[in-house]
């Protein structure tokens, strides 16, 4: 099944920043968790091995889907979407809940987070959908079954709620349209309306109140700079006085001390911009925006429209996702509690990612397969 | 190209070349406008780590660094024989923090069966204060030892209850020269600039005046803590440095007598060693305990000492102003020898009226003095005699020998809010009336107005021969170490514009007032020592009363009575004034009496 051609083609550049960014990951999550007492029983290893486990199980999903030709996936794209819709309705039902959401299904030893999964199944499903009614994208039924087809599980995965993931899937589902030739006028307005319209409408009825909270603290922190806007305040000051060269890796006072907020999850960037300065960060992100060039270039050079649109859609995800966390460490972005991709501490998101991106390895390789 | 389009097989397999470019140039679109948030989100790192990372690395040292106070303990008051006048105690304070605590309810209510409090009154100030969890709640201060111990024992059971020390000003014999010694106060805003740390300040008496020297220098430690605020290492500390002490010429035990025999009256009394200028006593009836301000003082306490009639906060050993009376006689007779005016033998007529210009102006004695010299004229304190001689000295004698004797300037004594008195001069009317003048020469006159500080240093000036001095309160500056910092030395102002003979005169004429039967401050007289003195009645209402009338306090006349001991050898010069205590001879001079008597045991 996989032959020699499959293997030349394999984009090696793509799959070692993959590798780069997970290591960096590492690194950071080792700092983060250093601060004793937080985990008595734990050794300072704990967190990074642990991480270091996910990225191999990540690599595992990802050989694993480079394996099968993504057209198949297309293919059956919208029996996995209804398979997705089942886990969702599922989560919502037998669902463990932590921290105010029923986001974890268990399956015996591991829980995963079917949301994570609904992200790929359905860029998978739009790029089918898109890629079959080419024609309908210009016009409003093409455009209304494809928001419907993102509003199913969007519905499912606020009702858990996950409102960074539930949101996350418009902007992907804007991006994707316009890749598939949706006239930039229609999206225009749509958007238009959407924020005029639905946003406020969302704001009193489908958000809860600590997402309300969230959102007035991201607009002006110092409302409670002991509570809900601590986060970001000292987040802000630890990006802040990391200054040019960064504390030094281990140094950095804000993650050392604990002043930080889940550290070595959603802000683990502020690790990196305290401790590493703005050099790091500039790296960091220059490396991000490596892999997603390499990403785009795989949708430029793919051989089928299903193939640039499925590339598109996961890069859009990853580059939102990138944008949603950096924004909301350095205050230009509300909390969403979305991870940072490839850095994050978590299982979940990095096998997500990774995922993705052996889809993309997947549709470079097949480039010159017919 | 449309055969290739009717089929899903055939499309994927075989995409049309122009669709695939729409794809692509849509892409390349994409991936251009993905730059741009790049950019931004570079750009906000770029501002907050490199323009403004300068402020950010000071927040982030604000985080973790605290300076917690070391308070410097300020320096003890000794009296002259070093007995301690205030010191420092430990204050235990019971705080908590939010923070540590296991069950809010809980420990409130054990705290509150330890201290004797109410759990709903804890309960409250933790909601009160709370706001930032870390932060110590002060649930009591001033704590005594015993509830220290009991909270000690129990503390394992009590998490997030802490017990803060802190050194306190304490003055161990309240109200003992509660005047003297002055009172603390918080700082306000500005000057908590001026020196760090120490919130409390001198507000007045030598509290006050000696303040730099008492204060010390605060301490502190820098501590690194983490985000719960717990310490987690030790970044500097530097140690506070003790006040440096002050010994004072003040004689405790004279300085007790004297303020019990005021106990109950308004008024003051000073005794100075007529050698030195030293001051042994200085006391301000009524009282008031320095104690309190160091504690937590309530607004209501404070407006009631504030608003309290008999102003228990006002010196009135150096504020208070009075008119010298008969005391000031001393000043006349003495401008009156040396001017020439009259000899110590020279006798002058009293009759009880002296008619001048169809006016009739009294003596207090109605019956008259008959022909009276200069020494019994102070005896018996007759004031026709002054009359005569002071219509002859004149208002610029009597004002230049009162400023020579020290009135109308500040003594120099090193106490806040002295007050300089008052002394007429010719020039403040444009025509001196007889009666004003011979009103100026008893020292009746409104315009003249006195201390009994400064009538006190006149005194001691007259009994030592001539010597004005500027009196000494403070003699010595030791550092806590007991290292002379700084000596003060014996200051002298001037000497009295007097001959020998003239103040032997005078003198004789105080002996005479003590020592003599009908001499006016015979109840001054002591068996053991001989006292010399002088009464004195400020009337303050220029009005007869009815023999027998019940006179209103606020009228009646102050009493004077001035002295010193012994009288060949004087080693205390003493003033006692008693607002409204209508007799200088029958009121101030046996409270003289007992004041030195119990210096002469």
């Amino acid at each position: 099944m996989i032959d020699r051609r499959l293997l030349k083609n394999f984009d090696w550049p793509l799959f070692l920043i993959t590798l780069l960014i997970a290591l960096i990951g590492i690194a950071m999550i080792y700092s983060a968790s250093q601060y004793r007492g937080q985990f008595l029983s734990s050794s300072k290893l704990t967190y990074p091995l642990r991480q270091l486990i996910w990225i191999g199980a990540g690599l595992a999903a990802l050989l694993a889907v480079i394996v099968v030709n993504y057209q198949t996936l297309i293919k059956y794209a919208y029996s996995l979407y209804f398979f997705n819709l089942i886990l969702l309705i599922l989560v919502l039902i037998f669902g463990r809940v932590a921290g105010g959401a029923q986001r974890w299904l268990r399956l015996g030893l591991f829980s995963f987070q079917p949301s994570e999964l609904a992200k790929i199944v359905i860029i998978i499903s739009l790029a089918r959908y898109l890629r079959d009614k080419e024609a309908q994208v210009k016009g409003a039924k093409g455009l209304a079954v494809s928001f419907c087809l993102v509003l199913f599980p969007l519905i499912l995965i606020l009702r858990q709620p996950h409102l960074g993931t539930a949101f996350l899937l418009l902007p992907i589902l804007f991006v994707m349209l316009y890749a598939a030739g949706a006239k930039g006028r229609h999206l225009a307005v749509i958007i238009l309306i959407g924020l005029l319209v639905i946003a406020p409408l969302g704001y009193h009825f489908l958000l809860k109140d600590y997402q309300k909270e969230r959102l007035s603290v991201f607009l002006n922190p110092n409302l409670d700079p002991l509570g809900k806007g601590y986060s970001l305040n000292q987040s802000r000051i630890a990006i802040g006085s990391g200054r040019f060269w960064g504390k030094g890796w281990l140094g950095g006072t804000q993650t050392q001390l604990h002043f930080l907020t889940a550290q070595y999850t959603d802000f683990i960037f502020s690790v990196v911009g305290e401790e590493w300065g703005f050099l790091g960060a500039f790296i960091t992100l220059s490396l991000y925006a490596a892999l997603l060039w390499r990403g785009m270039r795989v949708a430029v050079q793919a051989k089928d429209r299903a193939g640039a649109l499925l590339a598109v859609g996961l890069c859009a995800m990853i580059a939102l996702e990138i944008l949603i966390n950096v924004g909301m460490t350095i205050g230009i972005m509300p909390v969403t509690g979305l991870p940072l991709p490839l850095l994050s501490y978590g299982g979940s998101s990095l096998l997500t990612t990774m995922l993705s991106i052996g889809l993309v390895l997947n549709i470079q390789m097949r480039r010159f397969m017919f | 190209m449309a055969h290739f389009g009717d089929g899903k097989d055939m499309r994927l397999k075989n995409p049309r070349p122009e669709e695939m470019e729409e794809v692509r140039r849509r892409v390349k679109v994409l991936v251009s406008l993905g730059i741009l948030p790049f950019l931004v989100l570079l750009s906000v790192l770029w501002y907050r780590q490199v323009i403004q990372g300068d402020k950010y690395k000071d927040l982030s040292q604000r985080n973790y660094i605290r300076l917690v106070p070391l308070r410097a303990c300020r320096g003890t008051v000794y009296d002259r024989k070093g007995r301690v006048l205030a010191d420092t105690e430990p204050l235990f304070r019971i705080v908590i923090i939010p923070q540590e605590l296991r069950s809010r309810r809980e420990t409130a209510r054990k705290l509150a069966q330890l201290m004797g409090m109410e759990e709903a009154q804890i309960l409250r100030k933790l909601k009160i204060h709370s706001f930032n969890p870390f932060k110590a709640v002060v649930i009591k201060d001033e704590v005594d030892m015993e509830t220290v111990t009991a909270i000690e024992e129990r503390k394992r059971e009590l998490a997030g209850v802490f017990i803060q020390v802190e050194p306190r000003r304490a003055y161990p014999f309240p109200p003992l020269a509660g005047h003297l010694l002055g009172y603390l106060g918080r700082m306000s805003k500005e000057e908590i600039g001026q020196y760090r740390g120490d919130e409390l300040i001198g507000r007045s008496g030598i509290e006050k005046a000696f303040d730099a020297y008492l204060r010390g220098r605060s301490g502190g430690r820098e501590v690194l803590v983490n985000f719960r605020g717990e310490q987690v290492s030790i970044l500097g500390e530097k140690e506070p440095r003790a006040g440096n002490d002050l010994i004072l010429t003040i004689d405790k035990e004279l300085q007790e007598v004297a303020e019990r025999s005021l106990q109950g009256r308004r008024g003051a009394v000073v005794a100075i060693d007529p050698e030195n200028g030293d001051i042994l006593a200085l006391v301000s009836s009524p009282n008031f305990d320095p104690n309190i301000f160091t504690r937590h003082l309530s607004r209501a306490e404070y407006d009631a000492l504030d608003s309290d009639p008999g102003d228990p906060l006002v010196n009135r050993a150096i504020s208070g102003l009075y008119r010298p009376a008969s005391t000031f006689k001393i000043v006349t007779a003495s401008a009156a020898l040396e001017k020439g005016v009259v000899e110590a033998a020279t006798c002058l007529e009293c009759e009880g009226t002296y008619l001048r210009r169809g006016h009739p102006f009294r003596c207090w004695e109605e019956r008259g003095h008959g022909r009276i010299n200069v020494v019994d004229a102070l005896a018996y304190s007759c004031d026709i005699f002054f009359y005569k001689i002071g219509e002859v000295l004149g208002v610029d004698n009597l004002s230049y020998f009162s400023r020579r004797f020290g009135l109308g300037e500040l003594t120099g004594i090193e106490l806040p809010y002295e007050k300089r008195g008052l002394v007429p001069a010719k020039g403040w009317r444009r025509r001196w009336h007889l009666g004003e003048i011979f009103n100026l020469a008893i020292g009746q006159e409104e315009s003249l107005k006195v201390t009994p500080l400064q009538m006190a240093n006149l005194v001691a000036a007259v009994a030592n021969g001539g010597t004005l001095f500027r009196p000494r309160l403070v003699k010595e500056i030791r550092s806590a170490e007991g290292e002379l910092i700084k000596a003060i030395p014996v200051r002298k102002r001037g000497n009295l514009p007097c001959s020998s003979e003239t103040l032997a005169a005078v003198n004789k004429g105080l002996w005479e007032a003590v020592n003599k039967d009908g001499g006016t401050g015979r109840r001054a007289r002591l068996a053991s020592v001989e006292v010399a003195g002088k009464t004195g009645t400020d009337q303050v209402v220029r009005r007869k009363f009815r023999p027998g009338e019940e006179i209103p306090y606020r009228l009646r006349d102050h009493a004077w009575f001035v002295a010193f001991a012994p009288y060949e050898k004087p080693k205390i010069a003493l003033t006692v004034l008693i607002e409204h205590g209508e007799s200088g001879g029958r009121v101030a001079a046996p409270i003289a009496r007992e004041i030195l008597e119990s210096f002469f045991q």
